[in-house]
């Protein structure tokens, strides 16, 4: 189930607002300020919290080296480079290797097989674009047997492929795609006997929307064109194929046109008939901009999507350039999911972690890619903030931070977070690491952040002494104990939370 | 005045908005605190059938010839189903699903509830439709944004860990809301793992310090009100920390499935003495477009599961005292087609609501199903789920349902309880 939160109605949930004072508006609201509904090119250069915000868009950390090539190459540059990530030949090999049967993959294989591409991939934003549209195009390998589950790497692999390419194109591949065949039981729907189950999230989650634009006879006679598909036997597992004999080739009637459609068809029609880009542009916008995105820009944003004949790459050049984008309203104005905040961390901290473990962790939290809860995809918003969730975030932050022997196994200092002799003071150690993880630090946070630092702790019963001990970036124990603590620290930072 | 009589929870001003929506209610009795000054505080524990649970291969209705021309995979012997021929409210004409055997032996004793054909009026076979629906309580499109149970605790159970979810899919229940609820969202190894919180071994002292010093930085206001979300949230998960740290015991002993698991938590959670009011459970998916299967398969499968832990969970719950005060409600989104699609059922409309507890008056509501019903697409929605929460809000919790379900209804009268 998604539940179309957004941070300004958890705003006004928090302040304490009641849902009745929300209902019955007394005074229209306030007019958009022109930056956040604009898809004009942000002119000048970026400012250093406009360049921390399109990384955390893009890959959920600031590095400094990033931060460089923006400043010095130009925003222009670093989206095209973000808009054609290379090909990843080594580490998909090295993934593949946690299939011991790759015909008959475990779920937990699947997932931690995906964090490990998402998590160790030197291009996140193809990631960042595969998870999106695994939320909209949501399916999870628990509903899969040893025969089938095979099938949802592929469908992943198809995530990743078309991630950037042409919307239209993803949504043939997504109807036709194996995995989902079986998730939306298209394999049990028969010319006999058509399944509405496919037929329904094709317009209602793929492209149009809840109740937008079709009717349930619209859906029963797509059921019809959707027939077709069936299980036949693969080595040792089972694959989809499409068998004439069970498709229902006579004519429906769809959107009130008359044809014998098929999958390939039926798609093309809704293309035709109904108004996909503005439910696309919608996703798209909300995602990178902020939520209840207001029509105007949606509709600036579905035009340009229409213009490029559902081509992602050009729509994205607009809206990560755009004045929205960059506007005040975007900054911070999203929770992040558990999966941004590990994998955030991790990039942030630029430390490595065993992708079991971090699969276990999500799996803990409710955010398990390849294993979402439903055909509805992951909740959104202040579901995440919820304290049982970020308790077992916070475990999981504390295990990378603490990581010593992986660490040193792999030859990971930690101080290599701190570079330079100028960011060796406890105060500008802080600001250093703060910028890494995008925190808003205010100088009270920054004396708390330093103070513990320079503090050494010990046990006395129940309680801990604290004394004040000058922090050594020379001395190894100073940085185990102290260095480590401050990112787990930092982590725990409210704005942490957002991105 | 009696002591008995007089509810502790009753929200300010629930009254003269009693008296605003007027005769509409009429039906709503006077809440009166039924419970003993010893007996713990009421509970109401929800299980989310997600995804459309099959209501006719649930309560089966065992005259009927339709029900088996309309099935001819799915449907179930009379013989074979769980027999409801004992009790006070003994009845022929429906069994339940073989797999829920203890389910049916409550109701023989009296302590279980059916309520045929509950849905809203209005259904239109959509899952995230319907979800919302029953999450706000209400069915247009405007407000309350908030869900019934984040209303609910709003009035009458502030404290975060009093509404207690296991789970997310039914989130929208909770939100929206002046306070949090509790999520808690490890089904699988929740009770393994706990909340304990081994942090840092190598340093222990300095791991402790960490925690203070990130509560004194999550206490501290900031400027900037657009964090505040994120801060109270951050705070609220530190302290939560703490009180959950405790982990939990079980008096009983459950069943090693996901929903086992998850009401094994909950009787946790209730045994460290959180003064939950609302617990809830999802189980499964329901949505059996496919292998449902009738006796057995993957329906029947999913019953058993849910069988053999609520059973676990009431005996639990008796041996904490706690089985006289606790009423369990099981609902979903709605039922599925009466005509099955090969070995499977698309979404439908009416489904069945099943009350049980220690203080539940046992019995059926809803209309009889008939041929005629049985030879439509789907059953009708003849029950607003809202008359069976009220009643539950009313006769249970004690505290009136107006402010809780604003939305008129047609309301179905039902004594629940006593």
């Amino acid at each position: 189930m998604r539940v179309s939160l957004t941070c300004a109605t958890v705003l006004v949930t928090l302040a304490g607002c009641s849902s009745g004072k929300r209902s019955a508006p007394l005074t229209a609201p306030p007019p958009e300020p022109e930056a956040a509904t604009s898809l004009a090119p942000q002119s000048g250069p970026l400012t250093a919290d406009q360049r921390a915000h399109l990384q955390m868009r893009t890959r959920w950390a600031v590095s400094p080296e990033v931060d460089r090539t923006i400043a010095n190459a130009g925003l222009e540059f670093y989206v095209s480079t973000l808009l054609t990530p290379g090909e990843e030949p080594v580490l998909e090999a090295e993934a593949a290797r946690r299939f011991p049967y790759p015909l008959n993959p475990t779920g937990a294989e699947l997932s931690t097989w995906w964090v490990h591409l998402i998590s160790k991939t030197v291009s996140p934003f193809r990631d960042v674009m595969a998870l999106l549209w695994h939320d909209q195009f949501a399916l999870s390998h628990a509903k899969f047997g040893t025969t089938t589950r095979h099938m949802v790497r592929t469908y992943v692999q198809q995530l990743r492929r078309g991630a950037l390419g042409n919307f239209r194109e993803l949504v043939h591949t997504m109807v036709q795609d194996g995995a989902m065949q079986v998730w939306l039981d298209g394999i049990a729907s028969t010319r006999t006997a058509a399944n509405e189950n496919l037929a329904r999230e094709l317009f209602e989650r793929f492209t149009l929307g809840l109740g937008n634009g079709y009717t349930p006879r619209d859906i029963a006679e797509a059921a019809r064109a959707l027939t077709g598909y069936t299980l036949q036997p693969f080595g040792t597992a089972e694959t989809v194929v499409f068998s004439a004999d069970r498709h229902d080739a006579g004519s429906k009637t769809i959107f009130d046109k008359a044809g014998p459609f098929d999958a390939a068809s039926l798609v093309e029609l809704i293309f035709a008939e109904r108004d996909v880009a503005t439910f696309v542009a919608r996703r798209l916008f909300e995602h990178f901009c902020y939520p209840d995105a207001p029509a105007t820009v949606v509709a600036d944003l579905a035009a340009v999507l229409r213009e490029h004949d559902y081509e992602l790459r050009p729509t994205l050049q607009v809206l990560l350039r755009s004045r929205a984008f960059y506007s005040a309203k975007s900054r911070r104005a999203h929770v992040k999911t558990p999966l941004e905040s590990a994998i955030g961390f991790l990039r942030a901290t630029e430390l490595a972690f065993e992708p079991a473990v971090i699969d276990l962790i999500l799996t803990e939290t409710g955010y398990r890619p390849a294993a979402p809860p439903d055909v509805g995809g992951w909740p959104e918003g202040d579901a995440w903030l919820t304290a049982g969730s970020l308790s077992l975030r916070s475990r999981l932050l504390h295990a990378i931070a603490t990581e010593r022997e992986l660490h040193n196994r792999l030859g990971i200092d930690i101080l290599r977070l701190l570079p330079l002799a100028s960011e060796r003071d406890p105060i500008a150690a802080v600001h250093s690491l703060a910028a890494r993880l995008d925190l808003a630090l205010d100088e009270q946070d920054v004396a708390t952040y330093s103070n513990y630092l320079n503090t050494r702790t010990t046990a006395r019963g129940e309680n801990v002494e604290t004394t004040p001990d000058p922090f050594r970036f020379d001395r190894a124990d100073h940085v185990s104990e102290r260095l480590r603590g401050l990112l787990f620290l930092l982590s725990q930072h409210p704005t942490f939370l957002l991105r | 005045m009696n002591r008995q009589n007089s509810n502790p929870h009753a929200a300010p001003g629930s009254i003269s908005r009693r008296g605003f929506l007027g005769s509409s209610l009429a039906l709503a009795a006077a809440p009166s605190w039924p419970w003993r000054a010893d007996e713990p505080l009421p509970s109401l524990t929800l299980v989310n059938l997600v995804g459309g649970n099959d209501a006719l291969n649930t309560l089966i209705p065992t005259g009927l010839s339709t029900y088996r021309r309309a099935r001819p995979t799915l449907a179930i012997a009379a013989e074979a189903g769980a027999s409801l021929d004992g009790g006070a409210a003994a009845t022929r004409a429906y069994v339940l699903h073989p797999a829920l055997a203890n389910l049916a032996r409550r109701y023989r004793e009296g302590q279980v509830a059916l309520v045929r054909c509950a849905g809203y009026e209005g259904a239109d076979q959509s899952h995230f439709h319907a979800r919302d629906v029953w999450s706000r309580g209400y069915r247009g499109n405007l407000a309350p944004h908030s869900g019934w149970i984040a209303r609910f605790k709003d009035l009458h159970a502030r404290p975060t860990t009093a509404v207690v979810a296991l789970g997310l899919a039914g989130q929208a229940d909770f939100l929206g809301g002046e306070t949090s609820s509790t999520f808690l969202l490890d089904d699988q190894t929740q009770l393994a793992a706990g909340f304990r919180f081994t942090g840092d071994i190598d340093y222990p002292a300095n791991n402790r310090y960490r925690y203070q010093l990130a509560e004194q930085v999550a206490q501290r206001q900031r400027e900037h009100a657009a964090h505040e979300h994120a801060r109270r949230a951050m705070l609220r998960s530190l302290e939560e920390q703490r009180v959950l740290s405790g982990g939990g015991t079980s008096l009983v002993s459950y069943p090693r499935t996901v929903v086992g698991n998850s009401l094994q938590t909950l009787g946790a959670l209730h045994h460290l003495g959180l003064k939950i009011r609302i617990g809830y459970v999802n189980h499964g998916n329901f949505d059996t477009h496919a292998m449902q299967g009738g006796a057995t398969g993957d329906h029947a499968t999913q019953l058993l599961d849910l069988d053999r832990a609520l059973e676990a969970y009431v005996r639990d719950m008796e041996a904490q005292g706690r089985w006289r005060t606790t009423a369990i409600a099981l609902f979903s989104e709605f039922g599925r087609r009466n005509a099955e699609t090969g070995n499977g059922t698309d979404h439908g409309e009416g489904g069945v609501m099943i009350v049980l507890g220690g203080n539940v008056r046992g019995g059926q509501h809803g209309p009889e199903l008939t041929e005629d019903m049985l030879r439509g697409n789907v059953l009708p929605t003849a029950i607003d789920f809202r008359s069976v929460y009220a009643a539950i809000l009313e006769q249970h919790f004690a505290v009136d349902s107006a402010p809780i379900f604003t939305e008129a209804y047609a309301r179905t009268a039902m004594g629940l309880f006593g």
